[in-house]
């Protein structure tokens, strides 16, 4: 067994795995909140890739159709860029739930759930339409650069991939468990009528609740987009997939649990492909069926027990 | 029991003169239309036990479909031709047929209960994605195995065989063969919904808990529900990958499988009427919508226009087109104006 | 609301009934004053680009050939359907093309998949199907109405072993492709199997799910092995993330492709990670020949775009079938298809080929190299030349 290359596929793990977590988030806390699976939300992620790409693309940053050298956006930028196109997400991600969730707030668990597919394939198809089909260049926002530790290479991307939702995913717990906004959402997770009785503003605090999901798939569109700079309008399709069992593997409900699903998704997959690329994906929902059953409510969710 | 032979006898014969009616004087561009709506009936029906009646939310048809459609084809082929190679197309005969068809159902089957007796302990959510993952392995498996065609799938799958009388229909007898087994389970989940078993499902759907408490061996109807729509999920999957010649694993991907479900929801999840309703309607949307793009000359309008669509009727109506009500007498005297107060005492 | 639902209801029923009593008529749609050739390709969905350009090229030929008069006075009337990426859809709009449009001849699709679906229904009703740029070997084997203007994924898998192994050298390869794509697993299979034959080894061999766009560890299995070249047999809109994942990972080694390569935006999307490697392809560019020309500057003219493959053997398929029109001498269903087993010598933008005994084009593959913007010709492969 060759351990460089097992460490390697770890390595590319966590990387892909970090990924998964930040859209997983999106997934898990629409659903702590609604019980509602938010089909819409790997659309919003390629739409974060897609609201960062314009703007660097009028202002120039991409190489003319004959190739040559893109050049490098300046830091700021990015940054501008970045928060843009959060901002603008955000704002997508409270339309959707003004516009195909509210109000159907109180007829059952299935309704909504078609509505989001129907949001997802407007925005699919919509993409496609106003976008076009064809893979768009990504623009450079940091200039590749790989680095070779004891055999294990990996590029400065999948360093900020990790870091970043690292420092995002910190910053949403403390937001959730130490903030006045994070206490309401906690409260209207468990009970509507119990929050409203606090005096909490339950439409509010839902529509915050989306807001910052879209925001953090926007800056997970960005990121992959970053790592694999090639952008399609059904961008999203497998990663929400991906990251919708990496939720669901977690605990769905379960800010950690996205987290740790998400990871746990991404080494498993990299670590069954040490073995064969071919069979990695099948291997993972395996696993995932296997943890499943032993821990019926995911990693870190804990199973509401039935009142008799 | 007798009384059921008999009707599904008379619907046969009902078959036969629609397919007969169809191939003589409809464009075939319309007898495929409702070709494929027969299919997705058959699905949705089937699915509309596990979601509907027994309220466990699988995200998997299109798994037990595509078990069905590669064991009916493999074996269709093998009997037919006796060798997986390309040529012109022949009918299958009677016998062997029926011998796949039967094949695809009971393999899909035992696949729904040895999916469904472990991941059924899983509620909810968890369950859709547990079956969701079923499903996706089964396309990851099928596709890396050379034998079956690997990605390109099974092609030269013979045409379901001819009827006695009807050698001269041009557009074929796919019309009875689904058809066929669109009134069986139709008539078998009217029947089921009604029966014991079918009220356990309803009882296990509402509260397993109080139906474990009545006697009502939740797991084992479950798991009873689950072979139940794979059966018709592998018939469906069958009759596909004979009605189109050539079947591949991409042919069900999750798309599918959510499809399916979309086309109970729509319709009114528990309802039967609902189920071919929006089977209905989410297998037709598409292709009458198709006018409308070429005359605009926007390809990629008519899937915006559908989405929209989806989303419109389902905000006005988030029951579902028919709720849990099915169409009845009853039903059609209320919604006849007039008609309802010269009935009524 | 009882009420509205009865008037939906009512029209809808209405316009169901109109829409089925279109009454079947089988008028012989060789007597009608045009042409009508049908034409199904993704035009939108996940592969709207390979059906939007091969349409282009269509339009390109037909346009052309009106404007000279059409075939024997009568204009070529062109009915497109988009199969919307599905492959199962392809055998809907055929089904609408062969009944309802009447159409005499028929060309799609791009993929494979969709062109296998098609091919029964347009082989029953006895309509000749030319498919431009299905590479899979099953495709023509549908049925004997069945044709293609381009060569197989056979021959060019053999003969990119073939370019790998004498050419540039190589005695160890990897292979690297999809899992779940025909194009991509048929022409990888023909690869490995050649180059065994010739001699070399398959030192690495990794996959993935066609619609991922993350391949780290695909390409970390295959870089480990240090393979002389690898052999990556995908589309264009996926080899640029994987050189760039190559090249991340520190594997300096050439990469080597098929035709699905080939795009305007194949530099654009890969950068400078594809720098002197080579994929075998359909023509030469930069070809002096008059008609490869011609169609070069006609293309930019009409679409303000660049050719490429697809447009230029859709752009053949239309030729082809006017050259059958000739051949078999009329526009019926029968005459066209007569017409098309007797291609010999055909000239066409993507080169001069015959249609064999088995509907397929015998036709060269041309080895290009990836310099700078540049796509450079090295080698022209002949069908005889694969032993």
């Amino acid at each position: 067994m060759d351990f460089t290359q097992l460490l390697q596929n770890m390595t590319n793990g966590v990387a892909k795995g970090s990924c998964y977590a930040l859209v997983a988030v999106g997934y898990t806390m629409v659903y702590g909140v609604l019980q509602l699976i938010n089909f819409a939300h790997s659309d919003v992620y390629m739409l974060g890739a897609y609201f960062a790409y314009w703007p660097a693309k009028w202002m120039g940053y991409l190489p003319d159709e004959k190739g040559g050298r893109a050049q490098d956006v300046p830091l700021a930028l990015v940054g501008l860029f970045v928060v843009g196109s959060m901002v603008a997400c955000a704002a997508v991600g409270a339309l959707i739930e003004r516009a195909a969730y509210r109000p159907l707030r109180n007829s059952g668990r299935l309704a909504p759930l078609i509505t989001a597919i129907g949001v997802s394939l407007l925005l699919e198809y919509g993409g496609q339409m106003v976008f076009g089909t064809e893979p768009r260049l990504f623009p450079t926002f940091v200039e590749a650069q790989s680095y070779d530790v004891g055999g294990v290479k990996f590029a400065n991307t999948s360093i900020i991939i990790v870091v970043t939702a690292a420092v995002l995913m910190g910053a949403l717990t403390l937001f959730v468990n130490h903030t006045r906004q994070g206490r309401a959402l906690r409260a209207v997770s468990h009970s509507f009528n119990n929050a409203r009785l606090m005096g909490i503003n339950v439409n509010a605090t839902i529509t915050m609740t989306f807001m910052l999901g879209s925001s953090l798939a926007a800056v997970g569109g960005i990121l992959v987009a970053m790592d694999q700079p090639t952008i399609t309008p059904l961008m999203g399709l497998r990663m929400g997939l991906k990251a919708f069992v990496a939720a669901v593997l977690g605990g769905i409900g379960s800010i950690p649990g996205a987290a740790l699903g998400g990871l746990l998704l991404g080494v498993s997959e990299s670590v069954v492909a040490y073995w064969s690329t071919t069979y990695s994906e099948a291997v993972a929902f395996l696993i995932l069926i296997g943890v499943l059953l032993v821990r019926p409510a995911g990693i870190l969710g804990s199973a509401a027990r039935e009142k008799v | 029991m007798a009384r059921n032979f008999l009707v599904m006898l008379g619907l046969l014969a009902g078959c036969y003169g629609f397919n007969f009616v169809l191939a003589e004087f409809i464009e075939v561009v319309y007898v495929d239309y409702i070709n494929l709506c027969g299919l997705a009936i058959i699905l949705a029906v089937g699915l509309n036990v596990i979601n509907g009646l027994a309220g466990q939310f699988s995200l998997g048809h299109a798994g037990f479909m595509s078990v069905g459609a590669f064991a009916g084809a493999y074996a269709s082929i093998m009997l037919t031709y006796g060798v997986i190679e390309s040529g012109p197309l022949s009918f299958a005969s009677m016998g062997s047929f029926l011998l796949c068809l039967a094949l695809s159902g009971l393999s899909a089957a035992a696949v729904g209960a040895l999916v469904g007796a472990p991941t059924l302990r899983l509620k909810g959510d968890y369950l859709a994605i547990a079956t969701l993952g079923f499903a996706e392995i089964t396309r990851i498996v099928l596709t890396a195995q050379d034998a079956i065609g690997g990605p390109t799938g099974l092609k030269r799958i013979p045409k379901m065989p001819l009827l006695p009388g009807a050698e001269k229909w041009d557009g074929g007898t796919s019309t009875f063969w689904i058809y066929a087994f669109v009134c069986l389970v139709i008539l078998l989940s009217l029947n089921l919904q009604r029966s014991t078993f079918g009220r356990a499902l309803i009882c296990v759907r509402e509260n397993e808990l109080a139906a474990e408490t009545m006697g009502v061996r939740a797991a084992r109807m479950k798991v009873m529900a689950f072979v139940y729509g794979a059966f018709f999920a592998g018939i469906a999957g069958c009759l596909y990958a004979h009605y189109q010649h050539s079947v591949r694993p991409d042919d069900f991907t999750t798309v599918r499988s959510i499809e399916v479900v979309v086309m109970l929801v729509l319709g009114g999840l528990g309802s039967l009427t609902g189920a071919v309703v929006g089977a209905v309607i989410v297998t037709l949307m598409p292709q009458f919508l198709r006018p409308l793009e070429e005359f605009l000359n926007l390809s990629g309008l008519s899937m915006v226009v559908y989405a929209a669509l989806l989303l419109l009727m389902m905000l006005f109506r988030p029951q579902g087109i028919f709720g849990q009500r099915e169409l009845s007498l009853k039903l059609l005297r209320r919604l006849v104006p007039g008609a309802g107060r010269e009935s009524g005492p | 609301m009882n009420r509205l639902w009865m008037a939906v209801s009512a029209m809808a029923l209405v316009l169901l009934g109109v829409h089925l009593t279109a009454c079947k008529q089988s008028s012989d749609p060789a007597a009608s004053e045009d042409i009508p050739i049908g034409v199904y390709l993704s035009l939108s969905g996940a592969n709207a680009d390979f059906g939007v350009t091969t349409k282009n090229g269509i339009d390109l030929a037909v346009d052309e050939i009106n404007a000279a008069g059409g075939i024997g006075g009568k204009k070529i009337r062109v009915i497109a359907k988009d199969t919307r990426s599905k492959p199962e859809e392809a055998q809907t709009v055929a089904k609408q093309l062969a009944t309802q449009d009447k159409v005499v001849a028929a060309i799609g699709s791009v993929e494979s998949g969709q062109s296998i679906k098609a091919a029964p229904v347009f082989q029953e009703a006895g309509i000749p199907m030319v498919s431009p740029s299905s590479t899979n070997p099953d495709v023509t084997k549908q049925g004997d109405r069945i044709f293609r203007v381009c060569y197989l994924d056979d021959f060019q898998g053999q003969a990119c072993a073939d370019f790998a192994f004498k050419d540039m050298k190589a005695t160890k390869a990897g292979l690297l492709y999809a899992a779940d794509d025909d194009y991509s697993k048929g022409l990888a299979g023909f690869f490995r199997d050649h180059f065994r034959k010739l001699g070399g080894e398959i030192v690495a061999e990794a996959t993935f799910q066609g619609d991922v766009s993350e391949f780290k560890d695909q390409v970390s299995a295959v870089a480990a092995k240090a393979p002389a070249v690898v052999f990556v047999p995908v589309y264009y809109s996926k080899i640029g993330l994987i050189a760039r994942e190559f090249r991340k990972q520190g594997f300096k080694g050439p990469l080597l492709g098929g035709d699905g390569w080939e795009s305007e935006q194949l530099v654009q999307l890969a950068g400078e990670t594809l720098e002197g490697c080579y994929f075998g392809y359909h023509y030469d560019p930069e070809d002096s020949d008059s008609k490869v020309q011609g169609y070069i500057k006609g293309y930019r003219e009409k679409f303000k775009k660049e050719p490429n493959s697809l447009s230029a053997l859709g752009y053949d398929a239309v030729y082809a079938i006017k050259q059958a029109i000739e051949l078999g001498g009329g526009a019926s269903r029968d005459q066209i298809t007569e017409g098309l087993r007797k291609i010999k010598g055909f000239k066409g933008v993507t080169g001069t080929f015959d249609i064999d005994e088995n509907r397929n084009a015998r036709k060269p593959i041309t080895m290009l190299k990836i310099g700078g913007t540049d796509l450079k010709k090295v080698k022209v492969i002949q069908p005889g030349d694969i032993k």
